[in-house]
């Protein structure tokens, strides 16, 4: 060290943009091999000593770096190039990457490390208002696994699945939603591909659109070491409404109101209750007789914390990158024991074995700890306590819903590893062509455990113990090949590819579940010697054969032609309908570079582009084309034991009020096959201002096919429903995206984002006059029931021909009956009670009166995100999202009313809310549509980044605060507006706002 | 290249479709315990609530004055409340055609293979009645259905038309004749035998004899009625005098307690649920809360309907149900009660107007005026509650109660009803009404005077057992005379709606009820 000390040099210089001349502020210079070395100024000009046998690393995002050795120079001016990989932005389209500027279909993108502003465990939830065009629903709130509903482009199928296809590095990877298995950490970039053209690469699941993960892979020239912290804390965005103790009399008198208004006594009468429950009177409440007042809120809710920890490292050597990660992430839900925790690894090597020859390989694993909450609820009545005489209070022997009770005495856990290995080889057989093959393998294991112990749980008294355990596994290997082929003659540009692939996935799965077990201690570990052990295995296999081709030309870099075509072959179709074709065809005219453009001097980019093709959906499970058999208990008196018995047609679902009648599914339908959607995109994308403004439009015109779709059967066939192709819906819709960096100077910068998109859908068909699904009611709406039950009426959403999907078809109520209609023979004729279109004076009521009485779709979603930073490190940000002109069937409405004291009464004739009744039968009706319009700030973010260079170690310091959900803008009854996307499903309990600290460091 | 070439002629090589460990058609029926599972499995729907469990009791019992909703909610369909979208209705339908086609499949299958012959004459006996059993409750339901004697393979074999309706009736004979040649007696809970089916038969014919008698709507193509009452005798008879499995149990409380439906001898043809089961509901039953008041905690009946014979005072009791919650869906009108039964009838007791405390001592009497109480325990026994279905040893609400499809009581008054009055048919009536511990019917009664008493004798036995209104219809009685505290709908007295599913999704369908 000495030694070299004595020859140290000071070399000083200025770095200058090769192509302009200008000097470029805040290079880094780096001594090669060393963590040392400095950054230059903003006028380009550095200072450095170094020993004379030394080499010196120029860096500068946006150019290619230069290393050059010092030598005995003492003035180093360097000229870097501009990296046009960098400043050309490259994204990932399926088996291929394109320059952004050469891009003929609708594609977004964006940055992995602009969207991961809180612990989370997917980035699913992250994508909210990000992309025009995508839209994420999230009902699942507080849950620690975070799963979420994604769409692009609207709705294209109507039971197939309508998610879409993620595809991690080059592998398709499955449904949207709920992508737990990458790590938000670790991803580079994420497109969005939304047009034919883009995804029909995809064939037959690229309907739905393709998200494109691509994971970070190593930088050249860089060791960097990282680490990144979250802890976040989790509480409610706004306050649980709940009877306030002075206010308990007057629940007791309400729900004994409610029950008089029915025609029976109350229960809050100081006795036992039909329900065999002893209820105090008013009296005793008020008069402090009865003691007991319990916020269950307290016992059933916690603070979350959820916590994200990652490290990595990644650089490179001589032919080689290299990155590594480690992440752990402990999220929790609001209720106790709503846990996930997870350990993961990923790696990447890359490796040039020869000149020609690259091996890419990524592998990791993903270890993951679930418990779930047992069903505690805050909803118990306040005046029970929790503890009486020793143990937990019941309010009678079967009373299994203490919530402390459950927490303590129930238990439920999932326990999970995943791995995956992709191994990629890039042979650059001639200039120009070029063969990669892919092979890539995912695994994953689960297992669970149940056990419902005595005293506590009714299967355990019913069963005398009940315990379950169960496994999963599944195997899901896939191959690929493709040849790329580039070559230009003159102005004229061609690259083609064509490859195929291979694709094969199995699942087995098995439930092993004992009854009867001799004591409670050790739960389910003794399933072996339960009195009664049922065992359930369960196996699928899918396999798809692909073939695709891509076929590229350009003239000149103005005018792009692209041509898209795969072939799918899919075993869950029928025989001779296993086969899909799914071509497409773009066009783009790159507008700026011509020179009547370039004389207007205004545009930096315009382009318009212009899309056609088709796209598939296989969004069922296997087997469907085949007859299925169920099976069912049955007891064999004659040798006195019970046997599982086997035959044609199987339960695949319920339906009816609480899903109290089985549906039976089993037919084959041996014609079965892809369900097509045709699309057609315009778009423009521009910038102008130097770049400062750019837009991106795009219309867009959807129309599916062969919609898959399970078509109800008549009843005498014996079964529900089968699967078949029939049905035609269409999209339309526009999306734009703005992005202004309204403020860019040495001091500081603002950037806004503002995108929107608007989407309409309409059922055309369903099914053929021959073989028709649908029923049209007397006044010609043709509809189908497409949903569960709400409240006393059989479903709520509808598929109506010419309307949109998931419509709300049910009576319209116009106010509240003040005066008595009919003989008083009925409930729903008194005063008090809903005016429904269609109720007759002796209260029954006219079926054919009913209408579509709401509609869950959006008018529009739109998102703004402001971005800001200042010199001295700070930086801010802000994403609002907003969703506007939907309407939601609003439940939680009914529960306001007695909490608020809302209700009609003798006195107070509201003319808004009917009178309290216990037993009022409830039918899908307009009283409880809502408008579910709202504007949510979904994300707010303080940063500190420590200037470069003030700690020579330290590469990267960034601390920051972020809050997500902090604010929700809405006017409807629920506790948060965003519900799914038939408008139904009454959240719980408010969002969680979760205020997270970071930590972000490199070295 | 090579590659992708190799792999693409790998793919379509093997997408065929293998299932694993699901059975289809080809990889089923390969031993005698398949056949025999596939035909278990075909019997349990009759089980499922949407079919003998419950819905059958909302339109052969709810339709008639066996119930009143005392002015509290009840299911719309038993208020006469019912259309072509009423669920009851339609799943009723469905769960008949899911029987069939589980039937169906048996048949198709089991001819063919290599079984014992006479393992596969019990089976195809067995599924034939079923295909009988299911065809009948379709037609004494709607009248006219569509027949479905074959498998359904694909969409376009859904659409059918719906069969005239004495094609129908022709389908359930054929059906019962030859379960008849292929079966052997052979009594076990839950499956059939040669005396159920001709037990069955003796209802058909009895059912075909009355409807062309009195001229209830529908049936002017039968063509003799008496040709039909000597069938129905004959196959009556068959059952009462040819064979020696079963017989009309002296004991009333028997034929009613759970632990006596496996070797009751009154048991032709009694669902086989168990309150054990690993399965759903249907696989156990939860009858007796459907019928049960809720007074206290548990409600205690007297074990026996006959008199006390312990001394102490005290009653022997047992529990309905050995659990806390019951529903009260089927709400017995006192009316009907005092308007069919004498004290001295046995039968009256069904209707249980006392429960007693655990100790046996009486807590609680029924009145008529009980419902207007200001005591708030005493109101809430407001009807005479059902005691047909209990379980004191229930699991929770899972029991084993279940529900009696046929039995010899209502053999013997098919026999009676059919016969008339002859030695015979006096003797079978008699030997109902001495169970019920009541006289003789009186000598010399003429044919319509006999055949009435004995309909009124049916009314007592069979009531709340899914007969009454199905009886009321073959006798064109479903008017203002038989049907007296409840506003019956003209349009359905005869035929239910058609469900309006069956003619959305089955185009050629027209309605049936026309």
């Amino acid at each position: 060290m000495l030694l070299h000390a004595q020859n140290t040099v000071t070399v000083s210089g200025t770095v200058t943009d090769a192509s302009t001349g200008e000097t470029i502020p805040q290079a880094t210079v780096l001594v090669k091999g060393t963590n040392s070395g400095t950054v230059a100024d903003l006028d380009g000009k550095y200072s450095i000593s170094v020993t004379p046998d030394a080499t010196l690393v120029f860096m500068c995002i946006g150019y290619a770096d230069i290393e050059t050795e010092v030598g005995s120079r003492s003035i180093i001016d360097i000229a870097l190039q501009p990296d046009t990989q960098m400043i050309e932005e490259v994204v990932t389209i399926g088996y291929g990457t394109v320059r952004k500027s050469d891009l003929t279909g609708s594609v977004a993108s964006v940055k992995g490390s602009d969207i991961v502003k809180a612990a989370g465990a997917s980035v699913d939830k992250m994508l909210q208002g990000r992309i025009a065009g995508l839209t994420v629903i999230d009902t699942s709130n507080d849950s620690p696994e975070a799963s979420v509903i994604m769409r692009i482009r609207g709705v294209s199928s109507i039971n197939g699945s309508n998610s879409p296809l993620v595809v991690v590095d080059g592998v398709p990877f499955g449904d949207a939603g709920n992508l737990t298995s990458v790590n938000p950490n670790i991803i580079e970039s994420i497109e969005v591909l939304k047009d034919a053209s883009a995804t029909a690469i995809y064939g037959s699941r690229g309907a739905n659109g393709v998200i494109m993960i691509t994971t970070r892979n190593g930088k050249d020239n860089h060791t960097d070491v990282w680490f990144s912290g979250k802890v976040g804390v989790g509480v409610f965005s706004k306050p649980l409404k709940y009877w306030k103790r002075e206010d308990l009399a007057r629940m007791a008198q309400t729900s004994n109101l409610s029950y008089e208004n029915g025609g029976a006594e109350g229960p809050y009468m100081g006795k036992v209750f039909s329900d065999g429950v002893y209820y105090p009177s008013a009296q005793e409440i008020s008069s402090g007789d009865w003691p007991y007042y319990t916020d269950w809120r307290k016992y059933v809710f916690r603070p979350s914390v959820t916590q994200d920890y990652n490290v990595g490292v990644e650089g490179s050597s001589k032919g080689s990158r290299y990155y590594a990660a480690i992440g752990y992430y402990d999220g929790q839900g609001m209720r106790h024991h709503d846990d996930y925790r997870k350990i993961s690894a990923d790696f990447s090597f890359q490796n040039k074995i020869k000149d020609c020859l690259t091996f890419d390989l990524k592998a990791g694993f993903v270890d993951g700890n679930r418990t779930y909450n047992m069903g505690t609820s805050y909803t118990r009545n306040p005046l029970w306590p929790v503890y009486s005489a020793g143990t937990y209070y019941r309010t009678k022997e079967d009373d299994y819903s203490n919530p402390v009770m459950i927490d303590n005495e129930l238990s439920r856990w999932n326990k999970s590893v995943y791995t995956y290995l992709t191994a990629r080889i890039l042979w650059e057989i001639c200039d120009g062509l070029t063969f990669t093959a892919t092979g890539n393998g995912k695994l994953s294991q689960s297992r669970g455990a149940q056990y419902s112990p005595r005293l506590y749980s009714l299967a355990g008294d019913t069963y005398s113990g009940e315990g379950t355990v169960s496994e999963a596994t599944y195997k899901h290997i896939q191959t690929d090949a493709f040849l790329t082929y580039a070559k230009s003659i003159g102005k004229n540009n061609f690259s083609a590819m064509f490859g195929g692939s291979w694709e094969s996935r199995t699942d087995q799965s098995g439930t092993t579940t004992g009854r009867g077990f001799t004591n409670d201690t050790l739960g389910y570990e003794t399933i072996s010697s339960a009195e009664t052990v049922l065992t359930d295995h369960q196996k699928s296999i899918w396999t798809m054969g692909s073939f695709f081709t891509r076929l590229n030309y350009d003239w000149d870099g103005k005018y792009f032609a692209t041509f898209t075509a795969r072939g799918d072959g899919s075993s869950k179709f029928a025989d001779n309908h296993k086969w899909g074709f799914f071509p497409s065809g773009a066009l783009s005219w790159r507008m700026d570079r011509e020179p009547w453009i370039k004389s207007i001097g205004f545009f930096d980019v315009l382009k318009l582009r212009a899309s056609l093709g088709l796209s598939g959906n296989q969004g069922i499970s296997p087997y469907q084309t085949l007859e299925l058999y169920g099976s069912d208990y049955f007891y064999d008196f004659e040798n006195d034991k019970e046997l599982s018995v086997q035959g044609i047609g199987y339960v695949n679902g319920q339906e009816g009020l609480g899903g109290r009648y089985k549906t039976f599914s089993g037919m084959s339908n041996s014609d079965l096959t892809w369900e097509k959607t045709s699309q057609t995109d315009i778009g423009f994308d521009m910038a102008f201002f130097k770049n400062r403004v750019e837009i991106t439009a795009d219309y867009y015109y959807k129309y599916t096919r062969d919609l898959l779709r399970q078509q109800y059967l008549a009843p005498s066939s014996g079964f529900d429903t089968v699967w078949v192709n029939d049905g035609e819906i269409q999209n339309q819709g526009f999306e734009l995206s703005v992005t202004g960096r309204a403020v860019e100077n040495n001091d500081w910068s603002l950037s806004l984002t503002g995108i929107l998109s608007l989407n309409r859908n309409k059922v055309i068909r369903l099914g053929t006059n021959k073989n028709s699904g649908f029923t049209t009611d007397p006044n010609g709406i043709s509809f189908t029931a497409h949903g569960g039950s709400v409240y006393n009426s059989p479903f709520l959403n509808v598929l109506a021909i010419g309307y949109p999907l998931n419509v709300f078809y049910g009576y319209k109520v116009t106010g509240i009956t003040q005066d008595e209609i009919g003989d008083g023979t009925s409930q729903f004729t008194e005063p008090g009670e809903f005016k429904y279109v269609g109720l007759r004076d002796d209260g029954t009521f006219d079926d054919s009166q009913r209408m579509i009485i709401g509609d869950p779709n959006p008018k529009f979603t739109g998102s703004v995100a402001i971005n800001f930073t200042h010199r001295c490190g700070v930086d801010f940000s802000v994403l609002m999202y907003g969703v506007y002109g939907n309407q939601i069937f609003s439940t939680r409405k009914l529960d306001n009313m007695s909490l608020d004291g809302l209700y009609w009464t003798e006195e107070n004739h509201s003319r808004y809310y009917p009178k309290m009744r216990y037993n009022r039968s409830y039918y899908a009706s307009s009283w409880s549509v809502e408008d579910g319009s709202y504007l949510r700030i979904s994300n707010m973010t303080l940063g500190y980044t420590l200037p470069s260079g003030l700690v020579k170690w330290l590469k990267n310091l960034r601390v920051y605060l972020s809050a997500s959900n902090p604010f929700v803008f809405y006017n409807n009854p629920e506790y948060d507006p965003e519900v799914g996307e038939n408008g139904t499903g009454s959240p719980a309990y408010p969002k969680v706002c979760t205020i997270t600290t970071g930590l972000e460091i490199k070295f | 290249m090579i590659a992708a070439v190799i792999l693409i002629v790998a793919s379509s090589c093997s997408l065929k479709e293998i299932t694993y460990g699901k059975y289809t058609n080809g990889t089923f029926y390969k031993t005698e315990a398949d056949a025999e599972s596939a035909l278990m499995y075909a019997y349990l729907p009759i089980n499922y609530i949407e079919y003998a469990q419950r819905f059958t009791f909302y339109l052969g019992d709810g339709l008639t004055d066996e119930f009143n909703d005392y002015g509290r909610q009840r299911e719309s369909v038993m208020g006469w409340d019912m259309n072509a979208n009423s669920e009851e209705l339609l799943y009723l339908f469905k769960s008949a055609y899911i029987s069939l086609v589980r039937t169906n499949t048996v048949l198709e299958n089991v001819a063919d293979m290599d079984i014992a012959q006479d393992k596969k004459n019990r089976i195809l006996g067995e599924a034939y009645f079923l295909r009988a059993f299911n065809h009948f409750i379709l037609a004494i339901n709607w009248g006219s259905v569509p027949i479905r004697v074959s498998s359904v393979g694909n969409v376009a074999d859904t659409f059918v038309n719906p069969d005239p309706i004495d094609k129908v009736w022709g389908v359930i004979i054929d059906d019962l004749l030859k379960a008849e040649s292929l079966l052997d007696v052979h009594k076990v809970q839950g499956r059939v035998d040669r005396v159920g089916a001709q037990a069955l038969l003796s209802r058909v014919y009895l059912y075909l004899g009355s409807y062309k008698e009195t001229g209830s709507p529908g049936y002017d193509w039968v063509e003799d009625a008496e040709q039909m009452y000597e069938l129905s005798a004959e196959y009556a008879g068959k059952v009462i005098n040819d064979q020696n499995q079963y017989w009309l149990d002296p004991s009333l409380d028997n034929i009613y307690d759970v632990n006596h439906q496996k070797d009751g001898p009154e048991h032709i043809f009694i669902t086989g649920m168990v309150r054990d089961s690993s399965g759903g509901e249907g696989c156990y039953s939860k009858l007796p809360c459907l019928w049960a008041i809720q007074i206290s905690d548990y409600i205690y009946i007297s074990k026996s309907l006959e008199p006390e014979k312990n001394t102490s005072g005290k009653r022997t009791v047992q529990k309905v149900v050995d659990w806390k919650t019951t529903w009260q869906t089927f709400r017995v009108d006192y009316r009907f009660r005092d308007d069919h039964f004498t004290r001295d009838d046995l039968r009256w007791r069904f209707m249980v107007d006392t429960v007693y405390t655990e100790t046996g001592d009486v807590y609680m009497t029924f009145s008529p005026d009980n419902i207007t109480s200001s005591n708030t325990t005493v109101n809430k026994y407001y009807f005479p509650f059902c005691r047909k279905y209990t379980d004191p040893e229930s699991i929770n609400d899972h029991t084993s109660s279940n529900v009696y499809l046929i039995r010899m009581g209502e053999v013997y008054l098919n026999y009676a009803e059919a016969a008339g009055p002859t030695e015979k048919g006096y003797e079978c009536v008699n030997a109902v009404r001495a169970r019920a511990h009541l006289s003789p019917l009186p000598e010399g009664m003429s044919v319509t005077e006999f055949r009435d008493a004995v309909r009124e004798e049916r009314v007592r036995e069979l009531c709340f057992e899914a007969h009454y209104f199905y009886d009321l219809r073959r006798l064109n009685r479903v008017n203002s005379k038989y049907i007296r505290y409840r506003n019956f709908m003209k349009t359905y007295a005869y035929f239910f709606p058609f469900p309006q599913r069956e003619s959305d999704l089955n185009p050629q369908n027209v309605e049936s009820a026309k």
